[in-house]
């Protein structure tokens, strides 16, 4: 039989509503592989291994007496360490919340917990989520960066300690771990996924992401915790898509747009030559590809975005930065900073750029149904004194536009490649049946050599 | 007007701001941050909208 850690969010759920596997087994599983690599890797901040059986426990008794039992029962998860887990400490990788305990659950974990999931601990994050390099090692070469913020997650998700971990993203804090350690990462649309009780970053470019290994266990997630709250302003209402039906209808060959200029110019020669192949595999599958160009207003889409985070970042943080400025590591120090000085009439014509961005997004897919990119500019950097380069990810965030990055290859030196796939604002349900259909024509799973 | 302020009008602008918040030694260390943030200022700056393009803090 496959050993239990290495099983997928919908193989768990499966076998354990079968009650062909026991959620203690699975939690077991999992609990004793993170033990094996955690010294290596450094991907968990805590882990909540008495909360986690307790809680796998639960699980089997109600599946035993036949209670009502949700799409990810028995599921192990991580939650990035800036998501609120009432009575677990969230200390965001920064020294300045570093004995914070919050009193309530950000709405993502109650939802996991709701649908079965069960919450394992809490994954390692750069300081509150920007650009100071974590712990956290790369899987694949412990001497390249798993890239961050999300390090922890990306690193524990390809390690095959847990099935799923969730993360965030304000430039590429998913998709760009997720490309690096070889998984799947997806990030929905602005307001998609409640951030209720997770700490922000930017409010205007902070998105809840996913991490995992296939498409189809995006879905699962998503589907769990997708969806309005009340207690976010910016949630979004409109209705949530069947994204697990979604899974059963990937037989038509998608119609691909390449977006090239920025991203060729910006790639090193491995990466673009390894997703041109990439695509070519795509187009001999039955996709369609044309070239697309990108929208005037793209120009300033990364002086925009890194002016509107560092604004939102310092009035954050503006309060405890003023009394406890030397607890900040330099980068997110830098960045405050910045953000302190930033007239007031540059940031909102920083956020009127993104509107206009926003406004000629939706024409780039008049002839395509998905656009396609590297998802980063190359693999991993052997550098951890980096979390890496955004500048591929952070225009679609900045748009708040879904997209997920596929794993599709090793580099030269080992390292993963993936392909990054985009569509227009609302889309889930179509990215995820495109990437579905990507997933099953180019047939790779990557496993790092541990 | 917003459109022909270059990089280094800006820079001098932010330094002088950095100066006030927290004194000459450690504007100075912040000076290659402050540049590439005037670079960004200018960049947007010198870029056209609409006159009725109104900000969207929001989706």
């Amino acid at each position: 039989m496959t050993a239990l850690h290495t099983l997928g969010v919908a193989e768990v759920a499966t076998l354990v509503q079968r009650r062909e596997i026991s959620p203690v087994e699975v939690v077991t599983a999992c609990l004793t592989r993170l033990e094996a690599l955690e010294p290596t890797l450094q991907a968990w901040v805590t882990v909540d291994r008495h909360g986690a059986l307790a809680a796998a426990k639960r699980c089997e008794q109600a599946i035993q007496q036949g209670d009502r039992i949700g799409a990810l029962v028995g599921v192990p998860v991580g939650l990035k360490d800036i998501i609120y887990t009432a009575g677990l400490r969230t200390a965001a990788g920064s020294r300045v919340y570093a004995n914070f305990v919050p009193t309530y659950d950000a709405t993502v974990t109650v939802r996991l917990q709701q649908a079965g999931a069960i919450i394992l601990g809490k994954t390692v994050t750069t300081e509150f989520a920007t650009a100071d390099p974590s712990p956290t090692r790369n899987p694949w070469n412990t001497e390249h960066t798993p890239g961050g913020s999300s390090s922890g997650s990306a690193a524990a998700v390809a390690a095959r300690m847990i099935p799923a971990a969730l993360g965030s993203q304000t430039g590429g804090s998913t998709l760009r771990p997720a490309s690096y350690c070889g998984i799947v990462g997806l990030k929905p649309t602005y307001g998609r996924i409640s951030r209720y009780g997770v700490i922000p970053v930017s409010w205007c470019l902070d998105h809840v992401g996913i991490l995992v290994r296939s498409v189809q266990d995006a879905a699962l997630v998503l589907q769990a915790i997708a969806g309005h709250d009340v207690h976010d302003a910016s949630s979004l209402s409109q209705p949530v898509g069947n994204y697990s039906l979604a899974m059963q209808q990937v037989d038509t060959p998608p119609r691909l747009g390449v977006l090239r200029d920025f991203f060729r110019d910006h790639a090193d020669a491995e990466t673009q030559q390894h997703i041109a192949a990439t695509v070519e595999r795509l187009a001999r599958a039955g996709a369609s590809v044309r070239e697309v160009p990108l929208p005037p207003s793209y120009a300033t889409v990364l002086a925009a975005h890194r002016l509107i985070m560092k604004v939102e970042a310092a009035a954050f943080h503006a309060d405890m930065f003023r009394t406890q400025r030397e607890q900040y590591g330099p980068r997110l120090r830098e960045t405050i900073e910045m953000g302190l000085v930033i007239p007031g009439v540059d940031y909102l014509r920083a956020q009127r750029l993104r509107r206009l961005f926003q406004q000629e997004v939706p024409q780039m897919f008049q002839d395509v149904d998905i656009l396609v990119t590297p998802s980063t500019p190359t693999p991993a950097p052997h550098d951890l004194g980096t979390t890496g380069d955004a500048r591929f990810q952070s225009p679609w965030t900045h748009a708040g536009v879904p997209t997920i990055t596929l794993p599709t290859g090793l580099s030269q030196a080992g390292m993963p490649l993936g392909l990054q796939l985009i569509a227009p604002a609302l889309e889930e349900e179509h990215l995820l049946r495109v990437a579905r259909w990507c997933e099953a024509a180019l047939n790779v799973t990557l496993a790092p050599p541990l | 007007m917003a459109g022909e302020r270059t990089a280094t009008e800006m820079l001098e602008t932010l330094a002088a701001q950095a100066r006030l918040l927290w004194g000459e030694a450690d504007a100075e260390r912040q000076r290659p941050a402050l540049s590439q943030t005037a670079e960004e200022i200018a960049a947007v700056a010198r870029t056209p909208v609409p006159a009725d393009l109104e900000p969207k803090f929001f989706a």
